[in-house]
């Protein structure tokens, strides 16, 4: 679940909820000072029959459907009377008028009570299962056989009896109003020393440890809610380092990881699982920071990936913020957010996404791609349990007035977005940073807006006059690492020439480059230069940086073979305003010392690379 | 199972600390039956009645709110934070605070 409903103290204990005393005193606290049940939550009657003990589990349904958005009224049958109960068109279940039935079997009292065989016990399940969908419109949620305590390799008895029985149930319930819920991988992810005890069978008829009544009664609530609410219909997938590994305007299309003997296997993993939902009707799209060229070249020339480009109904491929792509993803398909999964590596994304579309699922995606299926199967997101919060705004009318209005106040949102953020940037000394200077030189395609692929000797003859800095950026999600290099050159007694400009892709959209320009702009002053002049010079791969330096409030100037040069002046006081998220601290020596240790560098002999 | 009488309690017990007294004589060391009250008190407020005073001749026929299903969460936090094990007779039968304090001082129960 989704875990979003944590308005109430008792529905946020209820979350962490792990022993049977802290469920009966959440629930006990639902009950006496609960809120209200949302007017906009979807109602259950919800019927719990069941050939065990369930009165903890119908204690605690309604709590744990409220934590799941959904209003309910619980009758639960008395004790071992699902038969009668079932078959009966009179009996107090149906007189209950049930919208969802949950038929609680435990193989205990199936393999060992008064049904024997396989025969019996399919034919008494179905008998009434088959009964109740005829005489009530209810969903039947029914579990299947969870393992037997005896279950001793694959040829005892009790395993041959439970697989035997689930396959025939299987196979015998088809109607499209029954779900049959199998418990073992829940035992199975609790193991069986914390499950089975039959000591609270045989004195109180449960037929797992009491401790597991809040994980059981997590499933089951999952199902009704997943009867209920919205499947997850849509999932919109990042593209570098998400769907495939790498990033591929930096790496290539021929350099994206997608080797299923090496780590590009967890990548085939995560398209694996993509695709088998899109078989199960949900739809994909693609939310990606990139050029869509680069994009589709990847997609066309690297046969070995499980989802074409045609398998998602939408791309959102440019370099605006997430949300917003999220936002034309819905426009366009024309659906609300629920029942939304935004699958994103980057942290920051995820939390600009999840700023402005609260009620979209956004699992926090282990850094590790190993790890990343096993977690998302874990949400219980993607199977038919899915639950969302309905969106609020569903219904609301846009008129274009709405519009404008909704724009201001999400670029207010999003400038309050970046304060939160707490960036804060680092200006290096190039030779501080030697090796990563020369390997982002060496690597970065995308903002790169010279390209030039200088070595060291090079780079430090560039910055000789003039001043070179790397960025390093930290957020209060953690260490971006270095993010930028600049060299700036001096071209005469009045300008500085920004001669290398790099960054990387993944903090776009944050600032980072206004600030590295007021900070250009500065160095540039003190060093008593009236012009900062930028370059651009196209490549197959830099279109993105294309429009930058106007962006900046840089003039054109000229061009020259394949570059376009921009200048800025610097007396008449560059404001700087964009610079204002981000705080930049200075690791540098004065600009003349630097530009003595350069030359110093250079004449060193064997330093120069 | 028939309570034991309980014994005087010493200086130390009266000043609310909990004292190990010599068991059997074999070197075994158990609470004595005041310091295992208290160690059940809180689990019994917490489970059954938040104002519940806990004396040994209490039983599940004199306080309204010791059902079955607290009696069953009763078990379950004693188990977990005494450190003990019970028996499904035990479990079962275990309606009588005055026993329930013999049952865990024979077993044991830990500080």
């Amino acid at each position: 679940m989704t875990a979003n409903s944590t308005e109430s103290p008792s529905l946020m204990r209820y979350a962490s909820a792990r022993t049977l005393k802290e469920l009966v005193a959440c629930a006990r606290e639902y009950e006496t000072a609960g809120t209200p049940p949302s007017p906009s939550w979807p109602k259950v009657r919800l019927a719990l029959t069941a050939n065990y003990a369930t009165q903890f589990l119908a204690r605690g349904f309604p709590l744990a459907l409220a934590a799941r958005d959904v209003t309910a009224d619980v009758y639960e049958s008395p004790y071992n009377q699902w038969r009668g109960e079932l078959l009966d068109p009179a009996s107090p279940l149906h007189v209950f008028a049930p919208t969802h039935i949950v038929v609680a079997l435990t193989s205990i009292e199936l393999a060992y009570g008064a049904l024997r065989g396989v025969d019996a016990t399919v034919e008494a399940v179905v008998a009434a299962v088959e009964a109740v969908l005829k005489t009530t419109e209810a969903y039947v949620l029914i579990t299947l056989p969870e393992p037997l305590a005896d279950e001793v390799g694959d040829s005892s008895p009790a395993y041959e009896w439970r697989t035997a029985v689930s396959n025939r149930l299987r196979a015998a319930l088809t109607s499209a109003r029954v779900l049959l819920l199998d418990l073992e991988p829940l035992v199975r992810s609790v193991g069986a020393q914390a499950w089975f005890d039959d000591r609270f069978y045989d004195t109180a008829k449960l037929p797992f440890h009491p401790d597991r009544t809040p994980a059981v009664l997590g499933v089951l609530a999952d199902a009704v809610a997943g009867a209920v609410a919205p499947r997850c219909k849509l999932v919109i997938v990042d593209l570098d380092n998400t769907l495939w590994g790498g990033v591929v305007g930096d790496d290539g299309y021929a350099g994206l990881d997608l080797d299923p003997a090496g780590s590009g296997r967890h990548f085939l993993r995560l398209q694996s699982f993509l695709a088998g939902l899109r078989d199960k009707g949900v739809v994909l799209a693609i939310a990606s920071k990139n050029e869509p060229a680069a994009v589709k070249e990847a997609f066309a020339k690297r046969g070995e990936m499980m989802l074409r480009f045609d398998d998602f109904a939408a791309a959102e491929i440019h370099w605006e913020p997430k949300s917003e792509s999220v936002a034309r993803i819905l426009g366009r398909l024309a659906l609300s957010t629920a029942g939304v999964v935004f699958l994103d590596d980057n942290p920051v994304e995820r939390a600009e996404v999840q700023r402005r579309f609260p009620d979209i699922a956004v699992p926090d995606l282990p850094g590790d791609p190993a790890q990343r299926v096993p977690m998302l199967l874990r949400t219980g997101l993607f199977d038919r349990r899915l639950v969302t919060r309905e969106s609020h705004h569903r219904n609301r009318m846009y008129s274009e007035n709405a519009k404008r209005e909704e724009a201001l106040r999400e670029a207010g949102d999003y400038q309050q977005f970046l304060r939160g953020l707490q960036m804060v940037m680092v200006a290096g000394a190039l030779e501080d940073a030697r090796e990563r200077v020369i390997e982002l030189i060496h690597k970065t395609n995308q903002f790169n807006l010279t390209t030039r692929r200088y070595n060291w000797a090079e780079l430090t003859a560039v910055v000789r006059d003039g001043f070179g800095s790397f960025y390093r950026l930290t957020d209060k999600f953690g260490d971006n690492g270095i993010i930028s290099v600049i060299a700036v050159a001096r071209d005469g007694e009045d300008d500085a020439r920004i001669d290398l400009w790099l960054m990387s892709c993944r903090v776009l959209g944050r600032k980072v480059e206004e600030t590295i320009l007021a900070d250009m702009v500065a160095r540039a002053r003190g060093l008593g230069a009236r012009r900062l002049i930028g370059e651009y010079c196209a490549t197959a791969k830099n279109a993105l940086v294309g429009e930058l330096y106007p962006r900046l409030g840089f003039t054109e100037i000229g061009r020259k073979g394949a570059s376009v040069f921009y200048a800025l002046p610097l007396d008449d006081g560059h404001a700087g305003a964009d610079a204002q998220f981000i705080e930049l601290l200075q690791n540098h020596p004065p600009v003349a010392e630097v530009a003595g240790r350069a030359r110093n560098a250079q004449n060193v002999p064997g330093q120069v690379v | 199972m028939k309570p034991q009488v309980a014994p005087m309690a010493s200086e130390d017990e009266r000043a609310g600390q909990i004292v190990r007294q010599s068991a059997d004589g074999n070197g075994g060391h158990r609470l004595s039956r005041e310091a295992v009250l208290r160690k059940l008190e809180p689990i019994f407020r917490s489970v059954v009645d938040p104002d519940l005073v806990l004396r040994e001749d209490l039983d599940a026929t004199k306080v309204p709110l010791w059902d079955s299903l607290n009696h069953i969460i009763l078990m379950v936090e004693i188990e977990m934070q005494l450190g003990v094990a019970l028996t499904t007779d035990e479990l079962a039968h275990l309606r009588n605070v005055g026993d329930m304090v013999t049952l865990l001082q024979q077993k044991q129960a830990r500080v």
